[in-house]
């Protein structure tokens, strides 16, 4: 008899833990203060060895459960293996110190640093004009900007083949700017916890969500693959429209327009949450996704933005 | 009064001193992409040290803007067809530009 309660609770045990340690299907496994640890659907499948898909062999399944083997199709762009000649933090979003963007190398103020804020555009219309403006009355501390701005922070031009701005008879796919921004006006109540694979798919599924175009999609999981550091765990704490037009305000001078804006706060982890005892930013709480602008109401010309931030030291 | 004017003038000074910019504007003749990555690093020997800052994605003929302490700098600009450009650049308190001129190799 005593040996049948143990091996129940064993049995019990090994259950739980096996819950908790693995997601299946086409699910990653993601941590919230409030659900703990759950399974949430894929963005994208899970992306098999291209060389030796050993997984829908119809043979034996003697080592189904065996680790995958330890070739990886490398992923880096043209520009990832370059940069890596060159630069030991080429795989970090800037130079790097503690967990954070080393702010010493940087100039002006704020402890967020946001990284590759791009817009994006999509329009009904032909060679449509635009002024894009930075608004703010408080002094923007940029970091990086492609095109240049002018006097008055701004970019003006028009749009060409419908999502392409076209500045001084020069085609950009996106508009590009760095800046840091300060802690406290961001807000880190919503969010949720997963690994750095978990984190990625998260994001490229919210940005689905508001509906960026393909080639946003594109261009954020070719950058943030290499950038975004190699820790375990992250914690995402989305800003939408509601954070960033309250502390960094753009004018758009079209009716019909829209800018839906998202700025993805990653923090990392080096073990799993939950089991560290002092957190320099809480744990999020609630569903980021409640904030998230709606993308129900299309607009003749819309304009999209993503970018990707970290605390700095 | 007057030593609190000066103090107040030697803050600002060091104030607007303390940030500068780099810009460009890229050149990529035929043979090369459209497109190049220019990169912002310290300007050090050491691969350890070379520190890699920001970096862009600038099409043929755009224009790009680094905003930077005071400091000695490199500006690499690479492309996929193995164009490339290098130069140090050694910013003070006012704005430095750059024809980032790359070459076929």
């Amino acid at each position: 008899m005593k040996g049948f309660l143990i091996s129940f609770l064993l049995l019990i045990m090994t259950a739980e833990a096996s819950e908790e340690s693995a997601c299946k299907g086409n699910t990653i496994k993601t941590w919230t203060q409030n659900v703990g640890y759950s399974c949430v659907t894929r963005f994208n499948p899970i992306v098999q060895d291209p060389y030796c898909d050993y997984s829908s062999s119809s043979g034996t399944l003697l080592f189904q459960n065996f680790p995958g083997p330890l070739f990886q199709k490398d992923i880096m762009p043209w520009w990832g293996y370059q940069g890596d000649l060159y630069y030991p933090n080429l795989k970090f979003p800037g130079a790097w110190e503690k967990d954070k963007v080393a702010a010493k190398y940087y100039p002006g103020e704020g402890e967020i640093f946001a990284a590759k804020p791009n817009v994006y555009v999509n329009t009904v219309h032909e060679n449509f004009k635009f002024n894009f403006k930075f608004i703010s009355s408080r002094k923007i501390h940029f970091l990086a900007t492609t095109p240049l701005l002018d006097k008055e922070l701004k970019w003006s031009g028009k749009i060409v083949e419908k999502d392409k701005f076209e500045l001084e008879e020069v085609y950009y796919d996106y508009l590009f700017y760095d800046l840091r921004l300060p802690r406290s006006s961001m807000q880190f109540t919503n969010g949720l916890c997963t690994t750095r694979e978990g984190a990625i798919e998260w994001m490229m599924k919210d940005l689905v969500e508001m509906k960026y175009p393909a080639i946003s999609l594109q261009d954020f999981e070719e950058h943030w693959r290499v950038k975004i550091p190699d820790y375990p765990f992250f914690c995402i704490y989305p800003q939408y429209n509601r954070e960033l037009d309250a502390i960094i305000p753009i004018e758009i001078d079209k009716e019909q327009t829209s800018l839906i804006r998202s700025l993805y706060v990653l923090v990392p982890h080096r073990i799993a949450p939950g089991t560290e005892e002092m957190q320099e930013i809480p744990f999020p709480t609630e569903n980021p996704s409640q904030y998230r602008p709606g993308s129900k109401i299309q607009r003749e010309t819309m304009f999209r933005e993503w970018g990707v931030a970290f605390l700095g030291d | 009064m007057k030593y609190f004017s000066y103090l107040l003038l030697i803050i600002s000074f060091s104030a607007l001193s303390s940030e500068s910019s780099l810009s460009g504007k890229v050149f990529l003749p035929e043979g090369c992409s459209k497109k190049a990555m220019v990169w912002l690093s310290l300007d050090k020997e050491n691969y350890q040290e070379r520190l890699l800052l920001l970096h862009t994605e600038v099409p043929r003929g755009g224009t790009f803007r680094f905003y930077v302490k005071p400091g000695n700098y490199q500006i690499r600009a690479s492309d996929e067809e193995g164009c490339d450009f290098l130069q140090k650049v050694h910013v003070q308190n006012n704005p430095v530009h750059l024809d980032v001129k790359l070459v076929k190799k």
